[in-house]
């Protein structure tokens, strides 16, 4: 099974310009630190639906902290299980 | 019951509906009983500290009813409240204080060492989970209360100022009392009704929310701040809380349409969505309204200077996306003129300053007096009595149906996603980060969005930039292009030349 971290620290690099940034980590809080702004929030949980073929709901978003590459992956491993 | 404050309306709403659900927020709920228990038992805890009147409390909390139940306490005390964003720069704070001179600083345990940082003028820090368990003593709280009067300032609303220091605009309890009556009757809010609720608490939209539910005994549904970063899980939300109605800025609607959602998910409880903030296009609307065409859609209006709302439209024809939208007619208890540069009453079609008169208006600046006399004035067409109008520097124009049309701003003041900014602020910041010998923000109205150009021989990229920003200005004043200049254009007069920065870079002739 592909990696869900792997995935999506990729596919931030990619569309967020972010690759060789050395604020660019997995705990980095992507909005904090301006790397991902709204519109890019719904894409990038678009793309991890669509790959992953989970549902993220509104439960999902209020309840957890999902702000960085680690938040956001452990939610999305949280459906696959 | 004697209506001479705000909090009237919570003593009032706890003895009807005691064990009704107030505020519904991300942490769990409150109702109206829990919540003046509360606010209450945290007024008696600030008297006990000496709080005196008129001593505001700048209150530095999470958006949650326990917050709302910390600006009850302190209009128990008799006092004002000013709420601050708990993500606000320290450095906006320290302006705020400086401006405030508050009496308490009222936050959460883990705030509290930020504030040591500042200089406070000598008011204490107090930890809101000690506050609201403090000993009850109603005596004196009601002791304190029954000397309140209804022009006593209720709450003061910080804004963006020119200068890059934030006006605090101050609104007395009547004010509070009479929209928060004009908000229940309008929109027919009852018991039954649950009010679906975007606005931050530092923002005055939140005066329709927390009065209003308070008013009519609603239900409050706090929408969740990170629940706005993914729009199209809006509706989702909306269904599963039950919400009979929404009051957000246009932004949110229009991120919701474009998410492509509406029409997939049906909300059929769901009868009123109200907006204000800034300017709402058709477009979008219209999306709204194809696949909700049973909901009724409000457009509000209304500077921080007058108590959230004063004019306003219930959308009632069809409107091609081109057009714009009416903002409407006054509400009750307010008058609008549209005055001319020389100060007369503009004739139907022509164009001119939205000026404000009636119950809304605020008192003024908190601590600016010079600011304060600018805008709030004698009404020009009389002198026969001290009527104080508004000067709004929005312009508008009235259509041959009586409604008012909004047409833009007198000066650089900008609304960014509902936000209202003062470019000057923008720039002042910007003169902060290290390396910036000048500054000029500009707003680029096709793509919505703040376009800064700064003096400097260093690189930056907008990313890193923007965190020294971050330092003094909330993130919704960030630019979103940023251009590194040798040397910013000036003109004859030796001052910025904005024209000429406006056409190069915003592509505009």
């Amino acid at each position: 099974m592909t990696n869900v971290k792997d995935t999506l620290r990729a596919y931030i690099a990619e569309h967020f310009d972010a690759g060789d940034d050395p604020d660019f980590t997995d705990e980095v809080n992507l909005f904090d630190f301006g790397f991902v702004d709204s519109l890019g929030a719904t894409e990038i949980l678009l793309y991890m639906e669509q790959q992953f073929g989970v549902e993220i709901t509104q439960k999902d978003i209020t309840m957890y902290s999902m702000n960085s590459i680690n938040e956001i992956a452990a939610v999305v491993e949280s459906k696959l299980k | 019951m004697m209506m001479n404050s705000a909090v009237r309306l919570l003593d009032r709403a706890a003895e009807k509906w005691p064990d009704k659900i107030y505020t519904d927020d991300e942490y769990g709920t409150l109702t109206f009983g829990q919540t003046r228990t509360m606010a209450r038992r945290a007024a008696a805890g600030l008297l006990r500290l000496g709080l005196d009147t008129v001593r505001p409390a700048l209150v530095v909390l999470p958006r949650c009813g326990e917050c709302v139940a910390c600006f009850m306490a302190v209009l128990y005390t008799g006092n004002p409240y000013a709420p601050a964003a708990v993500d606000a720069p320290l450095s906006r704070l320290q302006k705020i204080i400086q401006n405030l001179r508050p009496g308490v600083v009222i936050t959460t345990a883990e705030k509290r060492g930020d504030f040591e940082k500042l200089e406070l003028y000598g008011a204490g820090v107090v930890d809101w989970e000690e506050l609201k368990n403090a000993a009850p003593d109603d005596r004196a709280v009601d002791a304190r209360l029954d000397n309140a009067i209804d022009t006593d300032p209720a709450y003061i609303i910080y804004t963006s100022g020119s200068t890059g220091t934030p006006k605090g605009v101050t609104v007395a309890g009547r004010s509070v009392l009479d929209y928060a009556r004009w908000v229940t009757e309008t929109f027919s809010f009852g018991e039954n009704s649950v009010m679906g609720a975007q606005a931050p608490f530092y923002f005055d939209n939140s005066v329709h929310d927390i009065y209003g539910a308070l008013y009519a005994g609603a239900r409050l549904v706090l929408i969740p701040e990170k629940l706005l970063m993914f729009p199209s899980k809006i509706p989702e939300f909306l269904v599963e809380k039950g919400c009979t109605s929404v009051f957000w800025v246009p932004t949110v609607m229009i991120n919701i349409a474009n998410s492509g959602v509406l029409g997939t998910v049906p909300m059929p409880r769901l009868k009123l969505v109200s907006f204000a903030g800034e300017v709402m296009p058709n477009a979008p609307l219209n999306v709204w309204r194809q696949a909700h065409p049973d909901c009724a859609y409000a457009n509000l209006y209304g500077p921080t200077e007058i108590t959230d709302v004063c004019i306003y439209y219930v959308v009632d024809r069809a409107f091609a996306d081109s057009e714009p939208l009416p903002i409407g007619r006054a509400c009750r208890n307010m008058r609008a003129l549209i005055l001319t540069e020389d100060g007369r009453l503009a004739q139907q079609g022509e164009q001119g300053e939205i000026c404000l008169v009636g119950t809304g208006v605020a008192l003024g600046y908190w601590n600016a007096p010079e600011l304060t006399e600018k805008v709030f004035v004698q009404n020009p067409l009389h002198s026969r009595y001290h009527e104080t109008i508004y000067r709004s520097g929005d312009l508008g124009w009235v259509n041959d149906r009586g409604e008012i049309i909004y047409a833009g701003r007198m000066d650089s003041q900008i609304k960014v996603k509902g936000n209202r900014i003062e470019l000057g602020e923008v720039e002042c910041a910007a003169m902060c980060v290290p390396g910036v010998e000048n500054a000029c923000a500009l707003f680029d109205a096709g793509k919505q969005q703040i376009v800064l150009a700064v003096e400097s021989g260093q690189t930056y990229t907008l990313r890193r930039f923007n965190l020294e920003m971050k330092k003094y200005v909330p993130a919704y004043m960030l630019p979103a292009r940023l251009e590194v200049m040798q040397a910013l254009p000036l003109n004859a007069n030796r001052k910025i030349d904005r024209v000429l920065l406006r056409r190069t870079l915003l592509e505009e002739n």
